[in-house]
C-alpha cells in the first residue's frame, strides 16, 4: 500500500488523462474550453500531490524500481509548474484549433504523466518506457495542425530521429545489461560491486578497468538521452521541429521534454559517479558533448530570422550550459544543474508566452514583426526583453547566477575541464549578439504593422509575475538555491572535490 | 540599512517606482530620478566629510560596523559592503554624474522618458555596486548591471547614425572583458575556498588566503593576468579602446556622461581592488610592461584626437589618451603615483561629464557633431561657450583644476618609480592634448559667426545650468584645495601599494639572488 501510495502523483496524472478524454466525449462543442479549466485545475492538483506526506517523505517502490527522492520531487514540481504554465498561455490558442481539442490537453497530460516517472525511475527498463511515454506524445503534439505542412514535418522529423535515439538507447542498455548483469540502478551504485562484472581487474597493478561494453553500453545511454536535451548529435531536430510545432507544444517540448532528458542523466550520473573509473571515463566525452552543444547552438542561432528557429538554436546552447554542470559530476555542478533548469523553465516560458501572443496578432514569427513591440505593447516588449537577457545570463536576471556556477563547476575540476571554462564563456559573449539582435529589434525600430497585440487579464498577470520571478530570483537565488541544493545534496554525488 | 547599502538600493527602488509609473508623468518621473540622484550625492558628500573628519581610521571603523550579510550560503556569497579612501572618492564622482546627467536629460531626453530613466537609474546602481562591494560575486554582478542598461541607452537615445554599431560593440567588449576577468575570479575563488574549507567570494577571505601564502608565484602570474586583462578592457587599455569612441560618440548626452565619465573607471577601481591585494607579485611582474602600453595610450590615443573632425570622437579619443597616465599612475606603484591615479580617475570624470553634457547640449539643437559645420557658437551661446573653455583648460591640465593636480601626482610617481622616459613622455602628451582639444575649442565655438545656428538657445535659468556649474565647481576647488580628497585617497591606497612594493623587493632579491648564482658558476 505505501509503494501505491508513493505513486498518487502518477496515479493522479493518469486520473487526469482520463478525465480529460471522458469530459470531450460529453462536452458539447461550444463547452469545450472547459477542458483547459479542467487541465490547468489538474496541474495544480498534481502539484498539491507532490506536498502530499507520503509522496513527500519519499522512499522507494516496487523493489526499488521507483524512487521518490529530493530531486525527484522538486523535478515533479517543476513539471507541474511547466504544465501549467503551457496550459494557461495556450488557452485561446488550442480553441481556435479546428480539431482536436480534447486530444492536446490528454496528449499533454500523458506527456506529464511520462516526465513525472522519468524523475523517479530507477531501473533501466522503466527508464526507457517512461521516456517514451513522453517522446510518443510529443509525436502527436507536434505534427497537431494536420493542414500545416511544417507541423507534419515536425512531427516526422521528431519520429525519425527520436526513433534512432530510442535504438541507441536500447542497445546502450542491452550493453550494459550484458556486462553487469542487472537492469536495476540501485544495484548498480552500490559501492560499485555490480559494476565489477564490468570493471577488470588488471592483475599486475590492481587497478580496475573500465571494460569496453559498459563503456560504449553508457555512451550510447548518454547519447540517446541527449535526443531529449537537445545534446550535440541528436540536436538536429530542434530547428525545424520547434519552428513547425504548434507554439504551445513548442514551449512545452522545450521545457518539459528537455528537463525529462536531464532528470534521467542526473539519476545515471548518480549512479556512475560511485564508480570513480566510469565517472572518470565519462567525463571527457561529456566535456566534448556539452562543448560542441555550446558552440552549436550558439553559432547556429545568429543568422535566424524565424523567432521559433532561433529559440531552438538558443535552446541547444542552454543545454550547452547545463552538460557543462553534468560533465563536473560534481554536487556543485548538479545542485546549480538544478538550480539552471528550475529558472529556465520559468525564462522560457516567459519568452514562449510572449511570442503565442504576438503570433496572434501579427500572424508570423518573423523576428522583424518584433519590431517596436516595446511600443506597440510595453508589457509583451518588456517580457520577451527580460526572458532573453535572462537567457542571456545577465543580471540582475536569474540566467546569470545559474551560467555563474555551472561554469564554476566545470573550473572547479582543475585543468583538465579548463579548456571547456574557456568555451563556456566565450559562447556567453556569443549568445548576448544574437539575444540582443531580437532586443534590438523591440526597442529600437519603429513597428512594421499597426496591429497592437493585445493579451487578456490573466495573461498580463502571469507576465508581470515572469518578469518579478525573473529579477527577484536573480538578485536573490538563494531561495531557489536552498531547494536545489539540497536536492543535489541528497542525490548524493560521490567524489565532489575531485581536484 | 546602512548608507552603503543605500548607495544601491536607492537608485534601484526609484527605478522600480519609475518602471511602475504611468508613462505619461514625466513630471513625476524626472522629479523621482532627480531626487535619487540628489540623494545618493547627499550620501556621497556625507561619506566624504566622515573621510576627511574621522580619517582612513573612521572609514575602517565605520566599515567594520556594518554587518556582512550572508545572501547565497551554499557558494559563499555575502552582501557585505565597506569604503575606504578610493571607495570614497569614486562614490562621490559617481554620485556627482548621475544627478547632473538626471539633470541634463530632464530636459534634453522626451521621448519615452520613463524606460530611460529606468535604464540610467539601474546603470547608476550598478556602478554604486562595483565602488562600494566587498564580495566578488557581487562586483562582477554590479559590473553587467552596468554594462547592459547602456545596450538601450545609446541604442534607444543615441544618436541615429552608429548607435546600432556601436551599442553592440560596447555590450560585447564589455562583457567579453569581464568574462575574462572571471575567470581570474574564479581562480582566487577556488584557491581560497581550498584554504578556507568552505567557499567565500568575500575579498577579506580572499585576501588572508593570499597573506598566508596560498597563491604562489606562478598562480598569481596568471591571475593577475586574466584579472589586469579582463578589467583593462574597461579602461580601455590600447589596443582594446576601439569600443570606446564609438561608444561615447553614440550615447546620449547622459549616457556619454555616465560612460566617460564613471563606466571606463570601474576597471582601473577593480584592478586595485581585486587584483593588487589578491596577487601582488602578478602586479610586480606584469606592471612594467603597462608601464609602456600606457605610453601607446597617451601618445597614440593624442595623436588619432588630433585627426577626428567630429567633436565628440575628440573628447572620446582624448579619454583613452588620458587613462593612459590612469595606467601609467598605476604601474608605478608608488604612494603618489597610484593615488594621482585615482584622483585622476576623479578629476577626468567630471571634466568628462561636464564635456559631453556641453556637447550634447548643443548637438540637440544642431544635430551635427561635425567641427567644420560648426564653428563661432559663443555667440549663440556665451554660457555653454565659457564652460566648454573651462572644460577644455582643465583636460588640457591648466593649474588650478584638479586635473593638472592629478597629472601632475601620476608623473611625479612615475619618476619616482623610475619611469623617467615614461614621465617625459607624459609631460609631451600634456602638449598634444592642448593641440586638439584647443583647435576643437576655437573652431566649435569661436571665430566667425555663423548665421545658420543663430536659431540656437543657449543654456538659460538655474536649472538648465546647474549641472554646468556644479561640475566645474568641483573641479576648481579640488584644483585650488585638492589635499583634502588626495588624503582620502592616499589613506586608502597606502595599504595597497605597501603589498605590491613588498612582493617587488621579493621579486628583485629574488632575481639578484639568480644572478648572484649565475655569478658563482661563472
Amino acid at each position: 500500500m505505501r509503494d501505491v501510495m508513493l505513486l498518487l502523483p502518477e496515479i493522479g496524472a493518469v486520473a487526469a488523462v482520463l478525465a480529460v478524454m471522458l469530459a470531450d466525449l460529453w462536452l458539447p462543442k461550444e463547452r469545450k474550453g472547459t477542458l483547459s479549466a479542467l487541465a490547468i485545475a489538474a496541474s495544480v492538483v498534481l502539484l498539491a500531490l507532490t506536498f502530499v506526506p507520503p509522496v513527500a517523505q519519499g522512499g522507494h517502490a516496487f523493489g526499488g524500481s521507483f524512487l521518490v527522492d529530493g530531486m525527484a520531487l522538486l523535478l515533479k514540481r517543476a513539471f507541474c509548474v511547466t504544465a501549467f504554465l503551457v496550459f494557461l498561455m495556450s488557452r485561446e490558442y488550442v480553441a481556435e484549433l479546428p480539431r482536436g481539442q480534447g486530444e492536446f490537453y490528454t496528449l499533454g497530460l500523458a506527456a506529464l504523466t511520462g516526465m513525472f516517472l522519468c524523475a523517479s525511475v530507477n531501473d533501466f527498463m522503466s527508464l526507457f518506457v517512461s521516456l517514451e511515454l513522453v517522446t510518443v506524445s510529443f509525436f502527436v503534439l507536434a505534427a497537431f495542425k494536420r493542414d500545416s505542412k511544417l507541423s507534419v514535418e515536425a512531427g516526422l522529423k521528431l519520429l525519425v530521429i527520436g526513433s534512432i535515439s530510442a535504438a541507441l538507447l536500447l542497445y546502450g542498455i542491452a550493453f550494459v545489461y550484458g556486462a553487469t548483469g542487472t537492469v536495476m540502478f540501485g544495484v548498480l551504485a552500490s559501492d560499485g560491486s555490480t559494476f565489477e562484472n564490468g570493471l577488470r581487474t588488471q592483475a599486475a597493478a590492481g587497478t580496475l578497468v573500465l571494460s569496453p561494453e559498459l563503456q560504449l553500453g553508457l555512451f550510447l545511454i548518454f547519447l540517446g538521452l541527449g535526443f531529449k536535451t537537445s545534446a550535440v548529435p541528436l540536436h538536429v531536430w530542434v530547428p525545424d521541429v520547434y519552428q513547425g510545432a504548434p507554439t504551445p507544444v513548442t514551449a512545452y517540448l522545450s521545457v518539459g521534454s528537455k528537463l525529462a532528458g536531464f532528470a534521467l542523466m542526473f539519476r545515471l550520473l548518480e549512479v556512475v559517479s560511485r564508480a570513480a573509473p566510469v565517472a572518470a571515463a565519462l567525463t571527457p566525452f561529456l566535456a566534448l558533448v556539452a562543448a560542441l552543444t555550446l558552440f552549436y547552438g550558439n553559432l547556429g542561432a545568429i543568422p535566424q530570422t524565424n523567432i521559433k528557429r532561433l529559440l531552438g538554436y538558443s535552446s541547444i546552447g542552454q543545454c550547452g550550459y547545463v552538460l557543462l554542470g553534468i560533465a563536473a559530476a560534481s554536487e556543485l555542478g548538479l545542485a546549480w544543474a538544478l538550480f539552471y533548469l528550475c529558472a529556465y523553465v520559468v525564462t522560457n516560458l516567459t519568452v514562449f508566452a510572449v511570442i503565442i501572443w504576438v503570433a496572434r496578432a501579427t500572424k508570423s514569427h518573423d523576428i522583424d514583426d518584433y519590431s517596436g513591440l516595446a511600443r506597440t505593447n510595453p508589457l509583451l516588449g518588456t517580457a520577451l526583453t527580460v526572458g532573453l537577457l535572462s537567457l542571456a545570463g545577465v543580471p540582475p536576471f536569474i540566467g546569470l547566477v545559474g551560467k555563474f556556477f555551472l561554469v564554476g563547476s566545470a573550473f572547479q575540476k582543475g585543468d583538465t575541464l579548463r579548456w571547456l571554462v574557456y568555451v563556456g564563456l566565450a559562447n556567453v559573449v556569443i549568445a548576448l549578439y544574437y539575444y540582443l539582435c531580437v532586443v534590438k529589434r523591440i526597442w529600437m525600430r519603429d513597428a512594421r504593422t499597426a496591429v497592437a497585440p493585445a493579451v487578456p487579464l490573466r495573461m498580463k498577470v502571469a507576465l508581470a509575475a515572469g518578469i518579478v520571478a525573473l529579477i527577484v530570483g536573480g538578485i536573490a537565488p538563494q531561495f531557489l538555491d536552498r531547494v536545489t541544493a539540497s536536492a543535489a545534496a541528497g542525490a548524493g554525488i560521490v567524489g565532489t572535490t575531485a581536484r | 540599512m546602512d548608507p552603503l547599502t543605500l548607495l544601491v538600493v536607492v537608485p534601484l527602488v526609484a527605478a522600480g517606482v519609475v518602471a511602475l509609473a504611468p508613462a505619461r508623468a514625466e513630471k513625476a518621473i524626472r522629479g523621482v530620478a532627480i531626487g535619487a540622484g540628489g540623494i545618493t550625492l547627499g550620501i556621497a558628500a556625507w561619506l566624504f566629510r566622515l573621510a576627511l573628519t574621522e580619517g582612513s581610521a573612521g572609514l575602517a571603523a565605520f566599515s567594520a560596523g556594518i554587518p556582512r550579510r550572508a545572501w547565497v550560503e551554499s557558494v559563499g556569497i555575502t552582501w557585505s559592503v565597506s569604503a575606504d579612501g578610493m571607495t570614497v572618492a569614486m562614490v562621490l564622482l559617481n554620485a556627482l554624474v548621475l544627478f547632473t546627467g538626471c539633470l541634463v536629460s530632464s530636459h534634453a531626453i522626451r521621448d519615452r522618458v520613463k524606460e530611460f530613466f529606468v535604464l540610467f537609474l539601474a546603470l547608476g546602481a550598478g556602478v554604486f555596486g562595483v565602488f562600494v562591494v566587498r564580495d566578488m560575486f557581487f562586483m562582477y554582478f554590479a559590473f553587467e548591471l552596468a554594462v547592459v542598461p547602456m545596450y538601450l541607452l545609446i541604442g534607444c537615445w543615441g544618436s541615429p547614425k552608429d548607435r546600432d554599431y556601436a551599442a553592440m560593440k560596447l555590450t560585447l567588449y564589455l562583457t567579453a572583458g569581464a568574462l575574462v576577468a572571471l575567470v581570474g575570479i574564479l581562480m582566487l575563488y577556488f584557491r581560497t575556498w581550498d584554504f578556507l574549507g568552505h567557499p567565500s567570494f568575500h575579498l577579506d577571505d580572499v585576501i588572508r588566503a593570499a597573506d598566508a601564502g596560498r597563491f604562489d608565484n606562478g598562480f598569481q602570474l596568471t591571475a593577475f593576468a586574466f584579472l589586469f586583462l579582463g578589467f583593462a578592457a574597461i579602461i580601455p587599455m590600447w589596443p582594446m579602446h576601439t569600443w570606446s569612441p564609438i561608444g561615447h560618440a553614440a550615447a546620449p548626452a547622459a549616457g556619454s556622461m555616465m560612460h566617460a565619465g564613471v563606466l571606463m573607471k570601474l576597471g582601473s577601481y577593480a584592478i586595485l581592488r581585486v587584483a593588487f591585494p589578491t596577487c601582488p607579485a602578478g602586479a610586480a611582474h606584469w606592471l612594467p610592461w603597462v608601464a609602456v602600453i600606457a605610453m601607446a595610450n597617451i601618445v597614440y590615443g593624442g595623436y588619432v584626437a588630433m585627426a577626428q573632425k567630429d567633436i565628440k570622437y575628440v573628447i572620446g579619443f582624448s579619454s583613452s589618451s588620458h587613462m593612459g597616465y590612469t595606467l601609467l599612475g598605476i604601474a608605478s606603484v608608488t604612494v603618489m603615483g597610484v593615488s594621482g591615479a585615482v584622483f585622476l580617475m576623479f578629476a577626468h570624470g567630471v571634466m568628462t561629464a561636464l564635456c559631453f553634457g556641453l556637447i550634447g547640449f548643443f548637438y540637440d539643437q544642431t544635430h551635427t557633431r561635425k567641427i567644420e559645420d560648426l564653428g563661432g557658437l559663443a555667440h549663440q551661446m556665451p554660457f555653454v561657450g565659457t564652460c566648454f573653455a573651462i572644460a577644455t583648460m582643465a583636460s588640457a591640465g591648466v593649474p588650478g583644476f584638479a586635473n593638472f593636480v592629478s597629472e601632475f601626482m601620476v608623473m611625479l610617481g612615475a619618476w619616482e618609480a623610475g619611469y623617467t622616459v615614461q614621465a617625459v613622455i607624459a609631460v609631451f602628451g600634456v602638449v598634444i592634448t592642448a593641440v586638439y582639444l584647443l583647435r576643437a575649442l576655437a573652431n566649435v565655438f569661436f571665430r566667425a559667426r555663423k548665421e545658420r545656428w543663430d536659431a540656437l538657445a543657449d543654456a538659460r535659468g538655474p536649472f538648465q545650468r546647474a549641472p554646468f556649474v556644479v561640475l566645474i565647481g568641483v573641479l576648481l576647488f579640488f584644483g585650488f584645495w585638492p589635499r583634502p580628497l588626495t588624503r582620502v585617497i592616499e589613506a586608502g591606497v597606502e595599504p595597497l601599494v605597501a603589498k605590491v612594493q613588498a612582493a617587488q623587493a621579493a621579486l628583485d632579491v629574488g632575481s639578484a639572488d639568480d644572478g648572484a648564482h649565475r655569478g658563482e658558476d661563472r
